[in-house]
């Protein structure tokens, strides 16, 4: 049986401290030595527009900062339907979080059922195009959670 | 006065917020706040001046090739090579834009507009067998709606039927998107954050299967701008011509002008450029660019400095308890003047140059639905102007794609100066996008960026005058306060962009027991 084809997609904006975590764990990847099933994406700053090409993959594993509540630097691990949704109103386009594309993209293609976030909780989100020192040592430990998820 | 408030994610770090106060059921007095502090500028500082090409791209997620494009331009001039840029980079460049205003349109008009004028709800009544329609059904019949229906709703015109064929349309949107990504990736590498257009050209090379696979992509494109975007903006301008007397902005336009059609001309201001550069007062004559005419305000904006600045003089000192300011955006004026940008922008100052295709286009448009030229100064006039800007640069991108030179060059080599000063000036979808850069050392001393919804957005100035969307909200009547949907839809037809990319997951706090800390 051939592997399942695997997406790490990071999100998130570089130039704003702690909000570039996801892509950050990208860029630390890159770097290792990762099974060939796998793709790093780096979508940036905004996950609606890689959304449609996640259609290619069997499971997918998002890396975002994530607000639980709990003290910055928490990394958790949570599926889709832990987010809540922002879309009560949208007036920009840049309303359309994570939870409304993969809704939008499943009506028209057929989307990985298997999609697993890990999340951590920011410290600081401002400009600055470094992580805060809490989250900093925690790219590699969150690169390391998904080098272990993806080989089981 | 009543007060109205639309601020519509305060979950979200910082956004557009817009309040009316009404007098009886007409909007008196209207303020536009951009709620996200900016200064990305200052980031830049210190760094190598090509960063600068990288780093502004990642100020956002709808229109990063449109900061490249700008940041590039600025960089070609503060390197002395803007007027050396080869053909093939010209041209690969002109692609990259345009799928980025592909793109951005189509998904405006569909994924943010038009739910405003289409009941997606009709698809409950839904019998067909087609897949889409029957997946957007059981979607709704779960119940869980987002991001379908608007907070404010109602005043919906079409019948069932035509609502069912329209959300049919706005699933075919989101594969034309996919493909606009994907011809801009040809050309830009990857998507979004394109890798190749640098200072002196670009990076990639215009092979024979690439110029094949972009054409028969942008092809599918063209075909549903021409059968189905078109068609479906003027059902909407047919159904609800009311929005043509909605919505009126300042009525003063300025264009950067998009898409160079000369590399040998060094001044952006008058290099030939698909859509041409200038400012039009008052839907009459046009007048030439002079960017030295632009200044940026701050009397109401949460910052220290001067009014009436120009925008490479600068300065960002931010001053959140400032008096009397309520936004987060500078008021830049165009000679004083307020100005709108954006594609209704772009085709009047088109419109007026005597350019015969924008004047054909228009001239047939405002003939087919039976208006005047004034009326284009509307809700519907912008989104009319978005679909003829779509139709437009799609139909010119496939005849450029095909002056491309697989064996000619398509880039020059340059030197990053001592000292040195540059401006990149352009339009991106949601209108005039600037950069500004002064170099020491060979470093980055001072960038400034003026984007678009920066102008659209803006508060008062000094002298009292509001910003175009403020001045469009102004005098508008509306039906319900509770449900101030014209509101919505004249805030949307500027297609404003704001937020500039700090997104958060927002972890449900009910489940939180169910997330597994590692």
């Amino acid at each position: 049986m051939s592997k399942k084809r695997i997406a790490v997609v990071g999100v998130g904006n570089i130039l704003m401290g702690d909000e570039g975590f996801g892509v950050r764990v990208i860029q630390y990847l890159k770097e290792k030595s990762i099974p060939n099933n796998v793709s790093l994406i780096d979508a940036g700053t905004w996950f609606f527009n890689i959304a449609g090409s996640l259609t290619d993959f069997d499971r997918v594993i998002v890396v975002d900062i994530a607000k639980g509540g709990k003290d910055p630097g928490t990394i958790y691990r949570f599926y889709e339907k832990d987010i809540k949704s922002n879309s009560e109103e949208s007036i920009s386009l840049h309303d359309f979080g994570v939870i409304e594309s993969l809704n939008l993209e499943r009506l028209v293609r057929k989307m990985p059922d298997d999609i697993i976030f890990y999340g951590i909780e920011p410290e600081r989100i401002e400009l600055s195009m470094d992580l805060s020192d809490k989250l900093k040592p925690l790219v590699q430990k969150v690169a390391e959670e998904i080098i272990k998820e993806v080989k089981n | 006065m009543k007060k109205i408030s639309i601020d519509p994610i305060t979950r979200i770090e910082g956004h557009m917020k817009i309040e009316a106060f009404l007098d009886g059921n007409i909007v008196k007095d209207a303020r536009c706040s951009g709620t996200l502090y900016r200064g990305f500028e200052t980031i830049l500082r210190y760094r190598d001046p090509r960063d600068a090409q990288r780093i502004t791209q990642r100020v956002c997620g709808v229109c990063p090739a449109v900061h490249c494009t700008a940041s590039t331009l600025n960089l070609d001039s503060a390197f002395a090579v803007s007027d050396k840029i080869p053909d093939n980079a010209r041209i690969m460049r002109n692609l990259v834009l345009g799928s980025n205003y592909l793109q951005s349109h189509i998904l405006h008009f569909y994924h943010l507009t038009a739910l405003d004028y289409v009941d997606i709800t009709a698809v409950a009544k839904y019998n067909g067998n087609d897949p889409g329609l029957k997946s957007v059904k059981s979607f709704i019949e779960r119940g869980n709606l987002a991001p379908f229906v608007p907070r404010y709703e109602g005043d919906y015109r079409f019948d069932t039927e035509t609502n069912q064929v329209l959300v049919k349309h706005y699933l075919m949107a989101l594969e034309m998107r996919k493909l606009s990504h994907e011809i801009l990736a040809i050309f830009g590498g990857k998507m979004p954050h394109n890798a190749t257009v640098v200072p002196g050209g670009i990076t990639e090379r215009p092979t024979v299967d690439k110029i094949t696979g972009f054409l028969w992509r942008l092809n599918k494109i063209r075909d549903f701008i021409n059968t189905i975007y078109l068609p479906d903006v003027l059902a909407v301008a047919t159904t609800y011509p009311d929005y043509f007397k909605i919505g009126q902005g300042p009525n003063n336009y300025l264009c950067y002008g998009a898409f160079d059609l000369e590399s040998d001309n060094p001044d952006y201001s008058t290099r030939k450029r698909l859509f041409p550069q200038g400012v039009v007062m008052g839907m009459k004559e046009l007048q030439p660019l002079d960017t030295d005419k632009i200044t940026e305000s701050v009397k109401h904006s949460w910052y220290d400095g001067e009014d009436s600045v120009h925008p490479s003089k600068g300065v960002t000192i931010p001053n959140p308890r400032k008096e009397d300011a309520y936004s987060w955006i500078r008021s830049p004026r165009y000679n004083g003047t307020v100005c709108e940008v954006g594609p209704l922008a772009r085709w009047v100052v088109a419109y007026f140059s005597g350019d015969s295709y924008v004047k054909n286009a228009v001239d047939k448009l405002i003939s087919d639905i039976k208006i005047d030229i004034s009326s284009l100064n509307s809700v519907l006039g912008r989104h009319a102007a978005r679909a003829l800007d779509a139709k437009y640069v799609a139909d010119k991108m496939a005849e450029w794609v095909l002056q491309l030179d697989p064996d000619g060059p398509a880039f020059v080599e340059y030197e990053i100066p001592e000292e040195g000063e540059g401006m990149g000036i352009v339009d991106g979808p949601r209108g005039a996008l600037g950069h500004w850069i002064r170099i020491k050392e060979k470093k980055i001393d001072k960038y400034q960026l003026v984007v678009p919804t920066t102008w659209n957005g803006s508060p008062m100035d000094e002298n009292g005058q509001h910003g175009p969307m403020e001045q469009a909200l102004i005098g508008t009547e509306v039906r319900d306060p509770s449900n101030p949907f014209e509101l919505v839809r004249i805030a949307r037809s500027y297609d404003p962009c704001l937020a500039c990319s700090v997104h958060s997951l927002d972890v449900n706090g009910n489940n939180i027991g169910e997330l597994k800390v590692v």
